[in-house]
């Protein structure tokens, strides 16, 4: 579902993470501006190293240690939340903004059971009594699909995470997330470490949450299909920044960035037997190696002199598609359909 | 090398794991991890293994390299039983899924090329030098890279070298495990390709495990698939893809992620996979665990079509007219 | 990585200490401001004063170079006992961990005696039954160091037996005992090292105190717990006799162990 129901729950602008070595800083982000529509579910996908999951984190204020953002702002619902205090800030996080990681053994507390776990939330950020409370778990226990037949939801609280399958603790860590309602969830590759079968049922629960909850989603990936599958619109990073943004039929059908269209060129899942792989030759360059320029020209293969001096503009292409390349104003002439 | 015509032949392989009495396997002690696997690949083939997690296609591998040991049935290597062989590390080896860990980091690339040399008492000192050089060459890495430690190179770079070593005795076959699973799309391209000109090059087969079918089907002339230990179907790469007949082959392909364009402004324009695949049932009672004592196919708890035969018996792995070479194990193909 | 080698608190008060001990010791090989052995019946009981810095004991022997000479037998006693412990801790602890199974259990369970039986004792017998000799006593605490360095090799093997690089090793061939040696060896060198230097200090202070029973260093060779058995009877008259070779001791022990600790933390184990 992609209304705009008013306004965008989620505003990036010009977003700067730093790393900090010894002395000097290195820009793990730079420049990246994204925006998230209320009820929306938007992935964010590119490949290790160009800094999706930092970008993530920023968000709720979770950077590691040595991670600063060193510049931007980040706007929820409305809000100027880069400024706030560690007080206010674990306010909305888990009540507005829930969280969902990679590995859910090591995000769930072993020692407790999964009832409680799902209660602490409503807990620390709801008004609600004790039975309410344990009320509410039990129904989001059985949003998420955990009890099968002669399971019982209540049943279902009392297990430990380590009674449980990948698939089924990630449900968990997804009811933990949902159990105040937030308006938005980042989900940093929830799935990639589960099975394709299980993973396939944890994307028709995240749509039938963001359907009958209105939550948006800020889905982190480097698997393309995935981010189709899931996402209505999409934002391809490399090295640090945005390069090219759209619906996802867009930006998957029509690449215009090089760079996109040297991954698509590189899934297997559409090339030919026998047909050589497209592969983008180099390496991703790490924060501080980055020049001045976009960050791709070393290994585009339109690359031209301009692209060494100024990082390219966001371009335009349409109403749902955009690129941050000199070239992308010449594709701007192809015709194509915009959902 | 030999005169057989199949490089890997496996003859109704098992392999059980005795666990002590523990409250995951509320009956029996026995856990079958490979189940009656028999299938055998051509010299020059690429022969897919695919399956989820558990289903036993790595120990399958392992086997295969008499990494693990104690398995029942035959496995046979160029030919010849792989007990018996002597130098069976020349026939057969193997690639693993994670470059961080299949490198010694404390040791060169230089000399992690030449240890296969050494062990096998080949050539001398300079002449391994200069193997492990041309070897670097041949995966794209060039000789400036003998000196350097595996913790200064990428996962890429690494893979490469992990590869590179397995071909150092030159082998006939080479299991790959997950080889490109850790690795980020534009990498796995590389790698891919790589693997690709290094068959040609060298004549290899390859054994080729990965849970990604969008991988098998690219790589692959013929693809296995397996669940519980068992193969439940067997064809062509392109045949199983299209047509898949068993209802897990369906399952998997289903649950693919798909780049095709979707209609998104419709909430039912998304594909309704949910529906189709059956919720997660908890550890406890997940078909990957499986005693010896378990009648019956071994996807009845998940499959869509199961009825009173199937819990019954354990269907066959039976010729399915047509193709050449089709095999599926269910009551109702 | 390199530069941040001495960055660590522990690592640099560590090394600074045994640097210290380890100089005398070197020096006292050249130099000592007195002969160690030399009694001077006018000069008993001599308050620290230029030219005896650390006094003089009872017998009118220069301290100072007691002490110097004394690092030289503390280290020497020290570094053998530890290098006996690693040496066969590493033979048994490494195919206990590798092959696990009988080979595991009959050697845990050598160790395990080992360790029940009393160090004194073992010491005792040791200078009892070898042939007498001004090292004897390394023999007995080398014996009693092993188990715990088999404990770290074993460890370190597990850890590492099932690692792919291992598997990888196994699938080109390499016999059991090639892996373990060849390939899983430099990868447990951390934990060992770390262990080695706990091991001195360890060391140091079991030297110490067999010397002090009479077990340790026969005499006239000046050994620090030697030196503090004879200072005890004149504690009161004279405290310098016993305070210096006492505070010899803990600090040798206190260097070698923060050097121990400081290196542990460097190395992220």
């Amino acid at each position: 579902m992609s209304e705009e129901l008013g306004g965008d729950i989620l505003r990036i602008r010009d977003l700067r993470l730093s790393i900090r070595r010894q002395d000097s800083y290195f820009h793990a982000v730079e420049g990246l501006s994204l925006r998230v529509g209320r009820g929306e579910i938007l992935g964010l996908v590119g490949e290790s190293g160009c800094g999706k999951s930092l970008t993530a984190l920023s968000v709720p204020a979770l950077l590691p240690e040595g991670v600063e953002r060193t510049g931007g702002t980040i706007i929820f619902d409305g809000r100027d939340i880069s400024e706030l205090g560690p007080e206010e800030l674990r306010d909305i996080r888990g009540s507005q903004l829930g969280m969902v990681f990679q590995e859910p053994m090591t995000s769930l507390n072993p020692l407790q059971r999964i009832g409680t776990q799902i209660e602490e939330s409503l807990e620390l950020h709801s008004g609600l009594t004790r039975a309410q409370r344990r009320e509410a778990t039990f129904d989001m226990i059985a949003k998420v699909g955990i009890p099968k037949p002669g399971l019982s939801s209540s049943e279902a609280a009392n297990y430990y995470p380590h009674q449980l399958s990948g698939g089924l603790r990630q449900r968990v860590m997804i009811a933990m997330a949902l159990v105040c309602r937030p308006k938005l969830i980042i989900a940093d590759e929830p799935t990639t470490a589960l099975d394709v079968t299980i993973q396939a049922q944890i994307f028709g629960l995240l749509r039938s949450i963001n359907a009958e909850i209105g939550c948006a989603i800020l889905f982190i990936s480097h698997d393309l299909g995935v981010v189709n599958e899931l996402c209505d619109r999409v934002a391809v990073m490399y090295a640090g920044r945005i390069v090219e943004e759209g619906s996802a039929n867009n930006v998957f059908i029509h690449p215009v960035h090089e760079y996109t269209k040297g991954l698509m060129g590189s899934l297997p899942g559409r090339a030919r037997k026998g047909q050589r792989l497209v592969s983008i030759s180099g390496r991703v360059p790490p924060p501080g190696e980055r020049g001045q320029g976009c960050a791709f020209a070393p290994r585009c293969g339109k690359v031209r002199e301009e692209c060494f001096l100024a990082v390219p503009p966001k371009i335009e292409l349409g109403p749902n598609h955009s690129a941050s390349c000199v070239l992308a104003d010449a594709e701007s002439e192809m015709e194509y359909v915009n959902i | 090398m030999s005169t057989s015509e199949y490089a890997l032949e496996f003859r109704g392989v098992s392999k059980v794991y005795r666990v002590p009495n523990s409250s995951l396997f509320a009956r029996g002690e026995a856990f079958k991890a490979v189940d009656e696997v028999s299938f055998a690949i051509r010299r020059g083939e690429v022969f897919g293994l695919v399956g989820e997690s558990g289903c036993g296609k790595s120990t399958l591998g392992r086997i295969a390299t008499n990494l693990i040991g104690d398995s029942e049935g035959k496995t046979l290597v160029d030919g010849v039983d792989a007990r018996s062989l002597k130098d069976l590390s020349s026939h057969i080896q193997i690639v693993f899924q994670d470059p961080l860990s299949s490198l010694n980091p404390k040791k060169r690339i230089g000399w992690i090329l030449e240890e296969p040399l050494r062990i096998h008492k080949v050539g001398d000192g300079e002449s391994r030098a200069r193997a492990a050089n041309t070897m670097l060459e041949k995966v794209g890495l060039g000789s400036s890279y003998r000196k350097v430690f595996p913790r200064e190179l990428s996962g890429g770079q690494r893979q490469r070298v992990s590869i590179g070593a397995a071909l150092m005795l030159r082998p006939s076959i080479v299991v790959a495990d997950e080889p490109v699973s850790a690795l980020d799309v534009s990498v796995q391209a590389q790698i891919l390709n790589l693997l690709s000109d290094l068959r040609d090059d060298f004549g290899l087969s390859y054994l080729f495990i990965s849970h990604n079918l969008d991988v098998v089907r690219y790589m692959c002339d013929r693809v296995a698939v397996m669940f519980a230990g068992r193969i439940v179907e067997l064809g062509s790469a392109e045949d199983v893809y299209s047509s898949p007949e068993h209802p897990y082959t369906r399952q998997l392909i289903e649950a693919l992620p798909k780049l095709t364009p979707r209609s998104r402004s419709s909430p039912g324009g998304r594909r309704e996979i949910a529906k189709t695949v059956p919720v997660d049932p908890p550890a406890s009672d997940r078909p990957a665990l499986r005693n010896v004592s378990t009648r019956g196919c071994g996807f009845y708890a998940r499959c869509p079509f199961a009825s009173g035969i199937c819990a019954d018996r354990v269907p066959a792995l039976a010729k399915q007219p047509g193709g050449e070479g089709r095999f599926v194990r269910c009551h109702f193909a | 990585m390199r530069a941040r080698l001495f960055c660590d608190r522990d690592l640099r008060a560590g090394l600074a200490i045994v640097a210290i001990v380890a100089a005398s010791a070197l020096a006292s090989l050249v130099f000592t401001p007195f002969d160690p052995n030399a009694m001077d019946s006018g000069h008993r009981f001599a308050l620290p004063a230029w030219p005896h810095l650390l006094g003089t004991d009872n017998f009118g022997r220069d301290i100072l170079s007691r002490i110097m000479v004394g690092a030289r037998f503390s280290l020497i006693v020290s570094l053998s006992t530890v290098t006996i412990g690693t040496v066969f801790g590493v033979l048994l602890g490494m195919p206990a961990g590798y092959f696990g199974g009988v080979v595991d259990e009959v050697i845990m369970r050598l160790v395990d005696a080992l360790t029940s039986f009393p160090g004194i004792l073992l010491a005792l017998v040791a200078v009892t039954v070898l042939p007498s000799g001004r090292y004897t006593i390394v023999a007995a605490l080398g014996v009693l160091f092993v188990p715990s360095f088999t404990r770290i090799a074993r460890s370190g093997t597990l850890q590492f037996k099932d690692s792919e690089f291992a598997a990888s090793a196994r699938a080109f061939g390499a016999s059991g005992f090639r892996v373990m040696f060849v390939h899983i060896l430099p990868n447990i060198c951390p934990q060992l090292l770390s262990a080695i230097v706990v091991g001195l200090s360890n060391a140091i202070l079991a030297e110490s105190g067999m010397s002090y029973l009479g077990l340790g260093i026969q005499p006239p060779a000046p050994s620090w717990g030697r030196m503090l058995a004879e200072a005890q009877a004149f504690l009161f008259n004279s405290p310098w006799g016993a305070i210096a070779p006492g505070l010899a001791i803990m600090l040798a022990v206190l260097g070698f162990n923060r050097l121990g600790e400081g290196l542990r933390k460097e190395l992220g184990l």
